[in-house]
């Protein structure tokens, strides 16, 4: 994909600005997923994936491919952009909550989902804001440790080291009965282990 | 879901190996925060709202590059609008829709020479090939109803090549009227004698329209805002406007309707503010219908539509040269006798601009042109209505394309994808079809409860030969899209049977209303 983007990047550089519609392609519904999950609400979302697309597109000539990915810049400008959101909301969820703190009215039609995100909510509440957002970038954005490492500005090393510790410390802290609970419902145990 | 697991695992132990033990534990705390990802509600019709506005904008920084419009025209500038407006009611209803049309220098429907960048002008931009999935055949239903709802020319009943035109009489009393005929039929075989063909099989563009644009949940906050005395508007929530009309509230005013979703907008007559004709009896029907002295030279009608057109700044770069879709002509000249005298001549003609796309001229199953429509009245002599101008933003996206020659030529004997020689009928009559060219067909289609307007590659092969002798047939061309999925199939009709060697007779309608030729019927 890097090298794909690449390409595409030189070419909108050279001035086949139109090239840009293959990026958006390949990214909006990630750039999308990304922010619903760290706002939960859909106009939000979608609000504000505009807005990143927006200011990718002025920048994109800016772009300088020798600090990193595409795709870890497009990351960092929509990571800004619900910062951001919730500087200029002056709420009371703020950026480090949005994590783990779901506008529950879109899931009323999802209990099972609303309990499986209030559960794990509950134990990620113990976590540091970096060890959250470490967690979720891995596991819910599927990003690998240099794309992380590009957005946050934290090394590799130190990523993986925290991630590997924060895997730890939720492992110690579920209490047994969440895993013989989950091992009888079988809704995962009987595909994973 | 395991890979991923797999894969989160292997970091884990690169840094403590002694997790290994702990393995059983880590796999279901992962695939637990897997199982919370929550679903997000990717909503498609949005990200094809937004595409269409970052193709605006990059046409906008392509033609202005030093004098850059705002970037979020369509969301920070749409939200002052409450605090511009203020305190005004019944008043923006009018202007906000307006507003939202606007790309810069009040210039609503097109470009055209006096305005900025618009929606309607050809925008194109390439995705991934393959991105619009398999490309299936659409059923003969729906392509009969688009031949007939589409490109109808006035005053023409009956049919032929499969393409039966009746405008304004539904099928059913098309059949309440006209006289059965004799069970004798015609079967045309179609001969190729074009150049020999060669099909490379090299991947060509498919191109997908992006039809609705613009972000209209502001409007609607707006709106819901005002006090109409019949319910409390804002209890509503996460509301867009779909669609407005705007009227023109003077002598020969039109009424403009934008649907916002699909991309469109059409222009009518305000009835109320045209000239209402009441037919009294057939004496004064005689009288004042429209003889074929009174109808417009083409040179005239399509004068008076590009004044139109000119008037309005309607961007025509996304079409060819207009032409008049005369086909009652073809009627008309033929018709000797009673049957011309009582001939109806068209009260409005249609002067079609046909569509031009990356350079392809556009047509739909059956070969006729596709483009924009602009009624004249020829009482009048004005525009009576504009159709089918629809938003001009398009992906592109790479299919592999038929490389045999035989099997396109399978389709083109049998009278194209809804054709079907039928060898046991009692007459068989051979038509010539010519050298193809290369355009776009126009195709829909349905996904996910929604249709998609997709133009496809497709072989033009002319009609050079063969329907001279039969009066209803006017098909012009057989036409073939080059997708290979897409002749899955296409064997879904049943044998056109044109009936000949009956007694003629004519049907007078009233005002209004086309004559019904029931001399030769498709089957």
């Amino acid at each position: 994909m890097q090298a794909e983007d690449r390409k595409i990047i030189e070419s909108i550089k050279a001035g086949g600005l139109d090239e840009f519609a293959k990026l958006y392609d390949a990214y909006v519904k990630k750039i999308y997923n990304f922010i619903y999950f760290r706002t939960h609400h859909k106009e939000t979302a979608e609000d504000l994936t505009s807005q990143v697309f927006f200011k990718a597109l002025e920048k994109i000539r800016q772009f300088d491919e020798t600090r990193g990915a595409f795709s870890s810049w497009l990351y960092r400008i929509a990571r800004n952009t619900v910062i951001d959101h919730y500087r200029t909301k002056k709420e009371e969820a703020n950026f480090d909550e949005a994590y783990t703190k779901a506008s529950h009215a879109n899931l009323n039609e999802q209990i099972d989902a609303k309990n499986v995100i209030e559960e794990v909510g509950k134990y990620l509440d113990i976590l540091r804001p970096e060890q959250k957002e470490i967690i979720i970038m891995r596991v819910w954005d599927e990003l690998t440790y240099q794309e992380i490492s590009e957005i946050t500005g934290k090394s590799e090393g130190s990523l993986k080291m925290m991630f590997s510790r924060t895997m730890g410390e939720l492992r110690r802290e579920l209490p047994l009965a969440i895993f013989i609970v989950f091992i009888i419902g079988g809704k995962f145990y009987g595909r994973y282990h | 879901m395991e890979d991923i697991i797999n894969t989160i695992l292997q970091d884990i132990y690169e840094i403590d190996g002694s997790l290994r033990n702990q393995e059983r534990e880590l796999k279901i705390i992962i695939a637990k925060l897997i199982a919370s990802r929550p679903d997000t509600k990717f909503d498609e019709n949005f990200k094809q709202r937004l595409y269409a506005q970052i193709m605006e904008k990059i046409s906008q920084m392509k033609e202005s590059p030093s004098n850059r419009i705002p970037l979020f025209i369509n969301f920070t500038i749409m939200k002052k609008i409450p605090y511009i407006l203020g305190g005004v009611a019944i008043g923006a209803i009018a202007i906000l829709p307006v507003v939202f049309l606007m790309n810069n220098k009040g210039n609503i429907i097109g470009a055209g020479k006096k305005g900025g960048v618009s929606v309607f002008e050809q925008k194109i931009a390439r995705v991934s090939d393959g991105a619009f999935g398999a490309l299936l055949p659409p059923s003969q239903d729906q392509a009969l109803q688009r031949a007939v709802s589409s490109t109808a020319p006035q005053g023409l009943g009956g049919g032929g090549g499969g393409a039966p035109y009746a405008q304004g009489v539904s099928g059913e009393s098309a059949k309440a009227i006209a006289p059965m005929p004799p069970q004798e039929w015609v079967s045309f075989k179609y001969v190729y004698v074009g150049d020999p063909l060669v099909l490379t099989g090299e991947k060509m563009e498919v191109l997908k329209r992006v039809k609705g644009s613009g972000n209209s949940s502001d409007i609607a906050d707006i709106l819901k805002g005002m006090n109409f005395g019949v319910a409390n508007l804002s209890t509503f929530t996460n509301t867009q406007v779909q669609s407005f009309n705007i009227i023109e509230d003077k002598e020969f005013g039109y009424m403009i309707d934008v649907n916002i979703p699909e991309g469109m907008v059409s222009i009518s007559q305000n009835w109320m503010k045209w000239p209402q004709v009441q037919c009294a009896d057939e004496k004064w029907y005689e009288e004042r219908r429209i003889k074929i002295q009174d109808m417009l030279s083409d040179d005239d009608a399509i004068q008076i539509a590009g004044t139109f057109m000119d008037n309005h700044s309607m961007s025509l770069s996304s079409y060819g040269k207009p032409s008049v879709m005369n086909e009652w002509r073809l009627y008309y000249e033929k018709a000797t006798g009673p049957e011309k005298e009582n001939y109806y001549i068209p009260e409005n003609i249609t002067v079609l601009y046909p569509s031009v796309v990356n350079g392809k001229s556009v047509y739909d199953d059956y070969g006729n042109p596709v483009g924009l429509n602009v009624n004249i009245d020829v009482r009048q002599k004005k525009v009576s209505g504009v159709w089918n101008v629809a938003s001009q933003n398009y992906q592109s996206s790479l299919y592999d394309t038929v490389s045999s020659a035989d099997e396109i030529m399978k389709i083109v004997e049998n009278g194209g994808m809804y054709g079907n020689f039928d060898s046991a009928a009692p007459k068989i009559q051979e038509v010539e079809i010519g050298t193809p060219t290369l355009t776009f067909l126009k195709v829909y289609n349905y996904k996910d409860g929604q249709s998609e307007e997709l133009l496809v590659p497709a072989y033009y092969f002319p009609i050079a030969k063969g329907f001279e002798n039969y009066q209803y047939m006017y098909r012009k061309a057989i036409v073939v899209p080059l997708v290979p999925d897409m002749l899955k199939n296409n064997n879904g009709g049943g044998p056109i049977r044109i009936l000949e060697k009956v007694v003629p007779s004519v049907v007078v309608p009233p005002p209004d209303q086309p004559v019904i030729v029931p001399e030769k019927v498709v089957q």
